[in-house]
């Protein structure tokens, strides 16, 4: 199968390696973010309730 | 372009050592898992938010174990539905598959069985032998150095079953079960020595006094191999980065 890449104006070649490279850096970092929130709300709840 | 595909996930999946950003951030991910997932072991009682941090962490568990197991051949260095399998048995694999198993709480949390299954847990920390390079070098320390390790664990095995059976025999009221006669031994040998069994008769003593003695040397041993081995690792990675 050939590979689709696109080209832009001013000739870079974009494979769309970037924006997938980026997606995954941001659901990590969300799915993270969201497990400390998780944890730190789980020991909160254990001292105050 | 599967096979890329395949090669490229195992790459994100390996501890990062480039500045690869996707394999970074995966790295990250899990060890936030794995950190997260250990709060609920410090958490007396019964807590809502516990019962997502165990459905969040466990899936992304499941996940990570499907893609490891997809991607052994390349960890196994050879391609072939063995490597799968092989890779099933390794140390760090059985690991992950019991950091899993508190998942299976979440379904029964009626039956108090089940609960059993909660400290299983405290195997998630395992996970993160991957992640630490000084984790990595003790690791591989342990295994250059397990046969003698092994072979100073079964003297210390025949000397507490021994010594638990002569004190059983001599001491007869001090010890309801066999299972405290062994307790016993081995609180001695390793020189914690609780108290809460003393022996009474002048031989039950003398050889509480040897197991103390024993265990000094008990101690001293396996601490002598792995520091002797692990300072050998340490020069031979000094020697290798200045050449």
């Amino acid at each position: 199968m050939a590979k689709k890449v696109l080209i832009h104006d001013d000739g870079i070649v974009d494979s769309g390696k970037t924006g997938r490279t980026v997606l995954f850096v941001v659901i990590c970092a969300v799915i993270s973010i969201g497990m400390i929130l998780l944890g730190v709300g789980a020991i909160g709840y254990e001292v105050l309730v | 372009m599967i096979e890329a595909q395949k090669r490229r996930i195992y790459e994100i999946l390996e501890p990062s050592t480039t500045n690869d950003i996707a394999s970074k951030s995966y790295d990250f991910l899990l060890t936030t898992a794995v950190v997260v997932g250990l709060v609920p072991m410090t958490l007396k009682h019964e807590n809502p938010l516990v019962v997502w941090i165990d459905i969040v962490t466990s899936l992304l568990f499941i996940f990570d174990y499907g893609l490891r197991l997809y991607t052994a051949d390349y960890k196994m260095g050879y391609k072939s539905i063995k490597a799968h399998i092989a890779y099933v048995f390794t140390p760090l694999a059985i690991f992950d598959v019991l950091s899993i198993i508190p998942i299976i709480t979440l379904f029964g949390r009626g039956f108090a069985s089940l609960s059993l299954l909660r400290p299983f847990r405290v195997f998630r920390a395992a996970k993160l032998v991957r992640y630490s390079k000084s984790m990595v070098v003790i690791a591989n320390v342990i295994r250059k150095v397990r046969k003698q390790l092994g072979a100073v664990f079964v003297l210390v095995m025949v000397y507490i079953v021994i010594s638990a059976m002569l004190m059983f025999q001599l001491e007869p009221k001090l010890f309801h079960t066999f299972f405290d006669a062994l307790y016993w031994a081995t609180i001695s040998i390793t020189t914690i020595g609780y108290g809460d069994i003393s022996p009474v008769t002048p031989l039950g003593r003398v050889i509480t006094m040897l197991s103390a003695l024993m265990g000094m040397a008990v101690i001293a041993l396996p601490t002598g191999i792995i520091t002797a081995s692990y300072m050998a690792e340490i020069t031979k990675k000094k020697t290798k980065y200045e050449l």
